[in-house]
């Protein structure tokens, strides 16, 4: 099962279909809180998440999701722009795994999800 | 695997053009009320979002265009750009070529012609633009210099940092990618490094490996496996060439690049601190900086506090954004659900009287709670398709300011209500009438400042746009305090055009109502905005077939007053259920003036023209439904009979009934989509006896007396056997 998080639906519908072609379950949500109270009492294999979203930003929600013993080592991979170098960082920090850089498209989604879960 | 990205694309576009309305409210806000930090990020993260979905979905000259844009938005919040009235006109004036780039993407239609050079303007007030004109990353690792794609021989040094499995990473992924890329493997585990038992940390990582490989892939390939490893996190690959291996102090070879900082977690290692990681884009250059350089965690430190500031502001703007929860539903479905539901109301009906005819002195409490039930039910879901007014009500801020400016004319425009819902499909069609009688105000009503100052009047005019529920009706009003209508240019051009006769007698409502008579124009000159005369007609025929009315108040002078008055929804309707011989019709309520029972003596005959009653001095058109539906086949004498006024685009008729039925709401059940469309009839309904009722349509009707009704619908093609009725 996996969680998918962007307040873009198309960006959304994308990756959660991509991701279920590689059979995955997904949850979706459209910012960090939605996705909190989405995923409660679920196991989740692996998160995908946007960083821009209203409410509750992607960093907050990685941090968030951390703080979570069934969260603390599922692999989080953040959707980022290229001009945004700084939130890399700030994501690692706050506990991400890794990252894609928009634009991608769906193999390399299933790439880079390939590197962090099996 | 092949994917098609085109599914995507149409939940792309109704995103995008949610995205470009708060883009411009936004900066229609920022231009009134100066620069405001939270206002700022939303138009950013809108345009932000568009360059995200557009990019991916390979829209390229969306994403490159609105990529400058979300530069100047994102320089400016940072307050590094300051706000300008030059710029917010720049601004606005990008939102509109964006649209128009997305609205071609739509279409596969040539995009606008200014999109270069409004480009170039925002390139060029967003001058240095750092961190865009690096290279752009893409997730395949970039070139080496030294890359040869011949097979060689690697030494990979593995130490992952203690906390490596916190940020959700497995080292034995890693080395599972390094094998997939190699033809020969060898993995040395070293363990030196787990403390015993008692003090271990199962969640921590003391393992290191050291693995020789043999690959055709690239360094940079292998570089790649470890692209998300954290600072700690030591992994050297070195190239096994003819020299001999490094000594211990400079694991890095000109070859290699780290992609640790400082390796602080081993302590007892001699390693020196490597140079600090820039976050450079992945493309492999080699970092060339001396082995023993001072990593610099203040710059790490100062970015960090950056962002932390930047997402502070994002949450604080989030948290006051207000959290509507929405559901994004297929139209169709819920038109169907409501259709559904209005059969459900229909069947209540049914039951309800088939009871009330079974049992005429007893009541069913069961059946008046599911009639409670149902029609609660029936009112939630048209509710559902109800939209706030406030979208049209920009649309209008945009024009009214666009204009404005356009005329040199200085123009207020104040908004009351905008919150007031009504049905989606009415907000899309009244739009367009709306915004001509707004473009008219501007045009033709408000003065320029210098004749409102001559007149005593502020130097700024005001539009005020005004939107109310009112007796179960949805009330727009659009209010100028420019000169109001000229009473009697309009008379004199009316006259002239043949709409009216000098001797008619009309009261100086009736002569603004002129205004909606077709090739009406008094404008002097026909400017491109408006006064070319087929506006206000088509204004009146569009709010009418919304089942709506419109009317004018105007004090020369001081102003004018355009009242629409709009069904709060489509689907059902406040009728006057009437019988005709042996059938039932319904006539809308709001256009319902009174009714009345006539003597004969009011009744009189007019050559040429039919029948009139004299109502109150007044000469009122009759029809005579009986012969006009073919209801029965023979005449009825004057004196039976009820008459019921009714008013259409200003006009009154009466109509012959035979009985007034009672007042009630029905739902309407489209003829044409089940039939055709049927001349005079508005749609139709079903009663609670289960009987049809067709819903009169006044305007239909009168069409339908000054021509033979046979003759009406041998023209809309219906096959019918019966002659002629008696027409006088």
């Amino acid at each position: 099962m996996a969680l998918v998080v962007d307040d873009s639906t198309s960006m959304r519908q994308m990756v959660a279909f991509t991701l279920e072609s590689a059979g995955y379950e997904i949850i979706e949500g459209k910012d960090g809180q939605d996705a909190l109270g989405k995923v409660a009492g679920k196991s989740i294999n692996l998160v995908i998440t946007d960083l821009n979203m209203p409410v509750m930003d992607g960093i907050t929600l990685i941090r968030e999701l951390r703080s979570q013993p069934s969260f603390k080592f599922t692999p989080i991979l953040m959707l980022t722009t290229e001009s945004q170098d700084s939130k890399k960082q700030e994501g690692k920090a706050a506990g991400a795994t890794g990252w894609l850089v928009k634009p991608f498209n769906p193999d390399q989604l299933l790439g880079v999800v390939a590197k962090v879960v099996h | 695997m092949e994917i098609d990205l085109n599914r995507f694309r149409a939940a792309f576009f109704e995103e995008a053009g949610e995205h470009l309305e708060n883009m411009e409210g936004g900066l229609l806000a920022l231009e009134t009320s100066g620069g405001n930090r939270e206002v700022l990020d939303t138009i950013f993260r809108a345009a932000h979002s568009i360059k995200g979905a557009s990019s991916t979905f390979g829209m390229d000259d969306v994403a490159r265009f609105t990529h400058v844009l979300e530069n100047l938005l994102d320089r400016m919040r940072d307050g590094e750009i300051l706000q300008t009235p030059d710029l917010c006109e720049l601004l606005l004036m990008s939102t509109d070529v964006l649209a128009e780039l997305i609205e071609a993407e739509k279409n596969q239609s040539p995009p606008p012609d200014n999109v270069d050079d409004v480009y170039l303007r925002l390139q060029q007030h967003s001058t240095s633009t750092t961190a865009v004109q690096q290279p752009t990353i893409s997730n395949a690792a970039g070139e080496d210099q030294s890359d040869a794609m011949t097979v060689a021989d690697y030494v990979i040094d593995f130490r992952p940092s203690r906390t490596f499995f916190q940020s959700g990473l497995n080292p034995l992924y890693l080395i599972e990618e390094l094998q997939s890329l190699s033809t020969k493997f060898e993995v040395q585990l070293d363990t030196t490094q787990l403390p015993s038992l008692s003090s271990m940390d199962p969640e921590a990582s003391y393992f290191c490996w050291t693995i020789r490989l043999t690959t055709s892939s690239a360094q940079s390939a292998l570089q790649d496996v470890f692209l998300f490893v954290d600072d700690q996190t030591l992994a050297t690959i070195q190239r096994v060439t003819e020299q001999p291996a490094a000594d211990a102090a400079s694991l890095l070879y000109s070859s290699a690049t780290p992609y640790s900082s400082h390796n602080a977690a081993s302590a007892d290692t001699e390693l020196p601190p490597l140079p600090q990681a820039e976050p450079s884009p992945i493309t492999g250059t080699v970092n060339m900086q001396p082995l023993l350089g001072a990593a610099k965690p203040e710059a790490l430190q100062d970015r960090r506090a950056g962002s932390d500031r930047r997402s502070q502001d994002l949450t604080a703007h989030s948290a006051l954004a207000a959290a509507k929860e929405t559901v994004r539903v297929d139209r169709e479905r819920l038109d169907k659900m409501i259709n559904q539901i209005g059969e459900l109301v229909i069947g209540t009906s049914m039951v309800e009287q088939d009871w009330s005819r079974r049992h005429p002195d007893s009541e069913s409490t069961a059946l008046v709670q599911l009639g409670k039930i149902v029609r609660d039910l029936q009112e939630m879901s048209l509710s559902l398709r109800m939209v706030p007014i406030a979208t049209t009500f920009q649309k209008m801020a945009r024009v009214i300011r666009d204009l404005s400016m356009k005329l040199g004319k200085q123009i207020r425009l104040e908004t009351e209500g905008e919150e007031t819902e009504l049905d989606k499909t009415v907000v899309d069609q009244i739009g367009d009438p709306l915004m001509h009688m707004v473009r008219n105000s501007v045009d033709h009503g408000i003065e320029s400042a210098e004749q409102r100052a001559a007149a005593g009047k502020s130097p700024e005019g005001c539009i005020c746009l005004k939107a109310y529920h009112q007796g179960g009706n949805f009330i727009i009003e659009i209010q100028d305090d420019g000169g109001g209508l000229d009473r009697d240019r309009i008379l004199k051009k009316a006259i002239e055009r043949g709409i009216v006769s000098a001797s008619d007698n009309l009261s100086d409502e009736d002569i603004y109502g002129l205004i909606f008579a077709a090739g009406f124009s008094t404008a002097e000159q026909v400017t491109d905005v408006s006064g070319r005369g087929v506006g206000m007609d088509v204004v009146r025929r569009n709010v009418e077939a919304l089942q709506g009315s419109i009317s004018i108040r105007s004090k020369h002078g001081q102003g004018c007053r355009i009242i629409v008055r709009l069904p709060l929804t489509l689907a059902i309707l406040d009728g006057l259920l009437v019988r005709v011989a042996n059938s039932s019709y319904v006539i809308p309520l709001l256009s319902v003036v009174e009714s009345i029972k006539p003597n004969a003596a009011q009744i009189k005959r007019v050559l040429g023209k039919g029948e009139i009653i004299s109502l109150r001095g007044e000469v009122v058109p009759l029809m005579r439904l009986e012969q006009m539906l073919n209801a029965s086949d023979h005449t009825r004498s004057s004196e039976d009979g009820l008459l019921v006024i009714v008013e259409d685009q200003g006009r009154k008729y009466s109509l012959v009934v035979d009985e007034l039925l009672g007042q009630q709401q029905v739902v309407i059940k489209n003829l044409e989509a089940n039939f055709q469309k049927v001349p005079g009839v508005a749609g139709a309904t079903i009663l609670g006896d289960g009987r049809v009722a067709l819903i009169l349509d006044i305007n239909g009707l009168h069409s339908l007396a000054a021509a033979p009704f046979a003759q009406a619908l041998a023209e809309s093609g219906i096959n019918r056997s019966h002659s002629s009725i008696d027409q006088t």
